[in-house]
């Protein structure tokens, strides 16, 4: 309210707000991580990731925007169900459009499906590492580099599939379904075999293990 | 998330991230999809997820393994305090996402990698002296992209002691009246010691070794007999130690900023408040006079509890400065109606920021007992730049108020000494304090 009775703006408010002294941030707690990027870095890399794939794919300014609109959700909201709701969007533009049709770019096809399986996979790596994070967290390089080799296998097999999938396209399914059922037995049974070692080195701590706790006499509990 | 069930027996405090579960279905309906319409470019989009779902369902991790947080060894000052989480990652485990917060600070949060059992330092930049809580750790660890992941656990928050920041002060100011038989201080009273205090004749029960047989030779020969009538004794000031009482008011731990006085805001921790500087001033000054080889002790003006009572030492000195360290304002402390009691002829130094009477009103009986009292102010500098107009004009009848507080201190002799003011560059407290140290003439 103002001097003559009448509402003043928000606007107006705020400029008169910004005048006077603000208070000082708190200080930060310092985290001595490893070499580190942050974490919005990674969301951005994700949206982009997002936003190729959709600039690949779009037939048209509607899917354009589309694409633009999930890419800034993907930016803002990487957690929970938002990166499958990325990947369920893609497929069902996908399948609702024949396999040769005309995109914006003119991209072929080979091409444009092997964009579109690595920028998901790529998207969706990127929003399971930053998902929980806040923009400003520090994410360690190690920690992205630790799930890189099974992700780049998995990619492989997607990569395989897609091209099968693309040579064959007028011919049989069957190659990709063959290719697809190999790599999911074999990942499968390399998982198991895994599980099962460690499931037994932790068993074997187990059983020579003993009650350690550990004290710590400070001045406070003299 | 939710619990893991079905063929693999769930671990306790395991869960299947909800993220990677969703992303998994949705590749599983890009696959049927893609088989239905004859389009396996389009099943292919499934695929990665489904792979990537499945290895890390197999070598998630399969228990939850151990976070800790420590403290830094050795003595914590104020300034940087520095703890260590301990990462005891059990095997498949990934990553761990942590969430470090202490108070007064904002929070940072981190993605770790969990590849093998390591140590990540942590610290906080803090002016406040004391017990604190710090570095509460919530925590997340999780296997290959998030499949398998603990609950949120919580290690922490550690108590840590802040101590103050050590200043050097250089000599004692010492009380009209010194104590004991013994001590680094030369008293008016007569017994063995270095200053000489005058010369007199003979006297039973003094020691041959005192005889000044110059003196005698000078007044008590006869020429006439040849001999000598009188043996003159030169006598010496006994010497004695001085006893301090450091008495600490916690009833105030107000900040620079006078906004946060009135409550609802807290004051920024890498400023310090009233008490923090009263836990400066009160170690320093019993580091000098335990350094002077005197007794000093400690109470609580705000606090009614046994105070400490005056000796001296190194391990004295310790107590004193963990009982510092422990003191923090009570809710609502009553009244003192006669100041707490002191060893007679003590020196007593008041650390106050004297923002009401009550300080003023026992430091002034102190005086009128006969001690000799310093009083020394432990408010900070003031920031006034958030106030509005009404505590504004609060702010300076406080102010005001404080000030004719002070100056009836000053006139019913009661030394004042304005510690957080001066604190700015060493030269000055120290000045001040040599100034003190000067012998002075007491007024009766």
């Amino acid at each position: 309210m103002t001097g003559d009775g009448t509402h003043s703006s928000a606007v107006l408010d705020w400029f008169a707000a910004a005048r006077e002294p603000r208070q000082r941030p708190d200080p930060v707690v310092q985290v001595r991580t490893r070499h580190a990027v942050p974490a919005w870095s990674l969301r951005v890399l994700a949206a982009a990731a997002l936003a190729v794939v959709g600039v690949v794919i779009a037939d048209g300014a509607a899917t354009l925007v589309i694409a633009a609109m999930l890419a800034v959700v993907v930016a803002v909201v990487p957690h929970g169900p938002v990166p499958a709701i990325g990947v369920l969007a893609v497929a069902v533009h996908q399948v609702t459009r024949p396999a040769d049709a005309e995109t914006m770019l003119g991209t072929p096809e080979i091409a444009r499906t092997a964009v579109v399986l690595a920028g998901l996979h790529l998207m969706v790596h990127l929003c399971r590492r930053a998902g929980d994070l806040g923009p400003r967290a520090a994410v360690e390089l190690t920690a992205l580099r630790a799930g890189v080799a099974p992700a780049l296998a998995a990619q492989a097999v997607a990569q395989v599939c897609g091209a099968l999938a693309v040579v064959d396209v007028d011919g049989p399914v069957w190659p990709s379904l063959v290719v697809i059922g190999v790599g999911l037995v074999v990942i499968t049974l390399t998982g198991r075999a895994l599980h099962r070692r460690e499931r037994a080195d932790l068993a074997a701590e187990r059983s020579t293990s003993r009650i350690d706790e550990t004290w710590t006499w400070s001045r406070l509990q003299d | 998330m939710s619990e893991r069930s079905g063929a693999r027996p769930a671990q306790t405090g395991l869960a299947t991230g909800m993220a990677a579960l969703t992303c998994a279905a949705a590749g599983a309906v890009a696959l049927v999809l893609g088989l239905l319409a004859g389009r396996p470019d389009v099943a292919a989009i499934g695929v990665p997820f489904l792979l990537t779902f499945a290895w890390g369902w197999f070598t998630g991790p399969t228990a939850p393994g151990r976070v800790a947080i420590e403290r830094a060894t050795g003595r914590l000052e104020a300034g940087t305090v520095a703890g260590t989480i301990t990462l005891q990652p059990p095997p498949g485990a990934e990553t761990i996402r942590v969430r470090v917060s202490s108070p007064g600070h904002r929070s940072t949060e981190a993605l770790l990698a969990a590849d093998r059992p390591r140590q990540v330092p942590v610290e906080v930049t803090t002016a406040r002296t004391g017990i604190s809580h710090l570095f509460r750790t919530d925590h997340v660890l999780s296997g290959f992209d998030s499949v398998t992941h603990t609950h949120v656990r919580q290690s922490g928050p550690i108590p840590v002691v802040v101590y103050p920041a050590s200043r050097e002060l250089a000599g004692l100011p010492l009380p009209p009246r010194l104590q004991g038989l013994t001590g680094p201080h030369t008293s008016r009273r007569g017994g063995d010691g270095d200053d000489v205090r005058d010369v007199h004749p003979f006297m039973p029960g003094d020691r041959l070794r005192r005889i000044d047989w110059r003196v005698t030779a000078r007044r008590s020969y006869d020429p006439r007999t040849g001999r000598l009538d009188t043996l003159y004794t030169r006598r010496t000031f006994a010497t004695a130690d001085a006893t301090v009482m450091l008495v600490v008011d916690s009833r105030d731990a107000v900040g620079p900023d006078v906004s946060t006085w009135g409550g609802g805001r807290v004051a920024a921790v890498d400023e310090a408040i009233s008490l923090d500087v009263a836990r400066e001033a009160a170690t320093a000054v019993a580091r000098a006079v335990v350094a002077a080889g005197d007794r000093v002790g400690l109470d609580d003006l705000g606090l009614r509890r046994r105070p400490v009572p005056p000796a001296g030492g190194r391990r004295h000195l310790d107590r004193i400065t963990s009982r510092l360290a422990r003191i923090a304002p009570e809710s609502f402390p009553s009244t003192r109606v006669r100041a707490p009691q002191v060893s007679a002829g003590a020196l007593v130094v008041l650390f106050s920021t004297f923002l009401d009477d009550e300080a003023a009103r026992v430091a002034q009986q102190w005086r009128a007992h006969g001690h000799r009292v310093i009083a020394v102010d432990t408010l900070p500098p003031l920031r006034t730049g958030t106030l509005d107009a009404n505590a504004l004009a609060a702010f300076r009848l406080v102010r005001l108020e404080r000030t004719l507080r002070l100056e009836r201190l000053r006139r019913a002799d009661v030394e004042v000494v304005h510690w957080a003011r001066e604190r700015g560059t060493k030269h000055d407290i120290a000045a001040t304090w040599r100034l003190l140290v000067r012998p002075r003439r007491w007024r009766r």
